[in-house]
């Protein structure tokens, strides 16, 4: 089914607002001009996902080196440091089978609307 | 049932003159000079056994006399009434004292002469022996000489680098681990006598231990740091090939440590971006551990066989008696302990993938 979280102005560009739903609660993140939608729960420990900071992550690498990867891409879990690409909600390179729960976003008369089977 | 003893401690029969022979006649007078006994380096030790001769078991010496295991037929003998090993991985403990020496020329003649005495004496006595090269850490590209010296002889199986006070993850061995990779021979880490002995040999953690019973027990530590070194530096990546065998270092410890190392892993990735795996999976592909020491715990064979389930000893666990020593258990109870259905990949499989070695034919 389909949740109106809000207006589009509620979510200014290059932020994130967390949306309480029913019983469930939603990270809103409004970068580069799309919007995303996660559920607001680490599936690691049951953390508040979306509490966490995001940005790029550190791609695999010949040992010793470092590179930039995934910018803007990447959710970062509060308790444990877990990473989680924020479009997929898959675990960044595959380093586990754990995945966030991510919701299709569309923007209807000015309104930023999920697609939920359930929250 | 088929077994490899992976862990077996041949020594010199003398205090060092039948090393004479095969060091070069600069390096005889050089040592002959100083009279320096290779075998009986115990009076600088900080640890002595407390029960004496450097915790070799006095009920082994042979018939004629000299250390235990300083004589191959005994120790054939003797290994044969006790678990009959099809091949046995000869790691000479007196060569690897060399990582205490100060000078690096010294010490590489030294571990060639022990290499070489090992080889004429030992591997050509008897085709069940296989031999651990020792190499001299002090410099990385004589030790890696060393190896491509060596490599092809036939016996030659592994090659125990007694490490210095640098972990092994360290870019420092990389001359070593490059030419054990080529050769197809693992790297052996086992105890030397040296941690913490002398400024420059690896350091038991939070201080130096008084007495030979901490040390004893405190040498899972120097396992447990080299583990951690070669998993979060990228080793086993830059050297995909490239196997350690952790030796008398013990492995009850082993299944914490692989859960930390696997959670703390997933939480900071972004500092090892190399470490593409969980780190369990690097030690179950090629890292492998020997049965000795163990702990002898009140319900043994049930809470062994727990940690052996939770650590994948069937994949990683390797058979050894650490003969001749005596600071261990009873090197073959540990036989009685493990379940059947992974008894068989302790006691030869892994083994004999880790080194190369053939079930025999039966006759």
């Amino acid at each position: 089914m389909k949740y109106v979280l809000g207006r589009v102005e509620e979510f200014p560009e290059g932020t994130r607002r967390i949306v309480s739903i029913d019983r469930g609660s939603v990270g809103v993140y409004h970068l580069d001009g799309s919007f995303f939608a996660v559920r607001n729960f680490c599936p690691h420990r049951g953390a508040p996902m979306c509490e966490g900071t995001w940005g790029g992550t550190m791609k695999p690498s010949r040992p010793g080196t470092y590179e930039l990867a995934l910018e803007g891409r990447v959710l970062r879990c509060p308790w444990h440091g877990w990473e989680y690409d924020l479009e997929s909600g898959a675990s960044v390179y595959g380093i586990n089978k754990k995945r966030l729960v991510t919701y299709p976003v569309e923007i209807a008369n000015g309104h930023v609307v999920i697609e939920a089977s359930g929250l | 049932m088929l077994v490899i003893d992976s862990d077996v401690h041949p020594m010199l029969a003398d205090s060092g003159e039948s090393l004479l022979p095969f060091l070069s006649p600069t390096w005889r007078e050089r040592f002959s000079r100083r009279d320096l006994a290779f075998a009986s380096p115990l009076l600088p030790f900080r640890y002595n056994h407390p029960n004496g001769i450097g915790g070799l078991r006095p009920n082994n010496c042979p018939p004629n006399g000299g250390l235990p295991g300083s004589d191959p037929e005994h120790l054939l003998a003797e290994l044969g009434a006790a678990h009959d090993p099809v091949a046995m991985m000869l790691l000479p403990v007196q060569a690897a004292g060399v990582s205490g020496y100060a000078n690096p020329a010294e010490a590489a003649a030294v571990v060639s002469a022990f290499n070489d005495y090992f080889i004429e004496r030992w591997l050509r006595v008897d085709d069940r022996f296989r031999l651990g090269i020792v190499v001299a850490p002090q410099n990385p590209v004589t030790a890696a000489a060393e190896i491509r010296r060596l490599a092809g002889t036939p016996g030659v199986a592994a090659v125990w680098l007694p490490v210095l006070d640098i972990l092994m993850g360290n870019h420092y061995y990389h001359p070593i681990y490059d030419a054990a990779q080529e050769a197809g021979l693992p790297i052996v880490l086992h105890p030397t006598g040296m941690e913490s002995n002398y400024q420059g040999a690896p350091t038991f953690a939070g201080g130096t231990p008084t007495t030979y019973a901490e040390r004893f027990v405190d040498l899972y530590q120097i396992a447990q740091g080299n583990l951690s070194s070669l998993i979060f530096e990228g080793t086993l990546e830059s050297f995909p090939e490239l196997k350690v065998i952790f030796t008398e270092l013990g492995w009850t410890w082993l299944p914490a440590m692989l859960w930390r190392m696997d959670a703390t892993w997933a939480a900071t990735r972004i500092e090892v971006p190399w470490v593409r795996k969980p780190p369990s999976e690097y030690v179950r592909e090629r890292v492998r551990f020997t049965t000795q020491p163990v702990e002898e715990p009140a319900k043994r064979r049930k809470y062994l066989s727990e940690i052996a389930e939770m650590m994948h000893a069937g994949e990683i666990l390797m058979f050894s008696s650490d003969y001749p020593h005596w600071d261990s258990d009873d090197m073959t109870a540990v036989l009685q302990v493990f379940p059947t259905e992974i008894r068989q990949h302790i006691l030869f499989d892994t083994a004999a993938e880790a080194f190369g070695i053939a079930a025999p034919v039966a006759a």
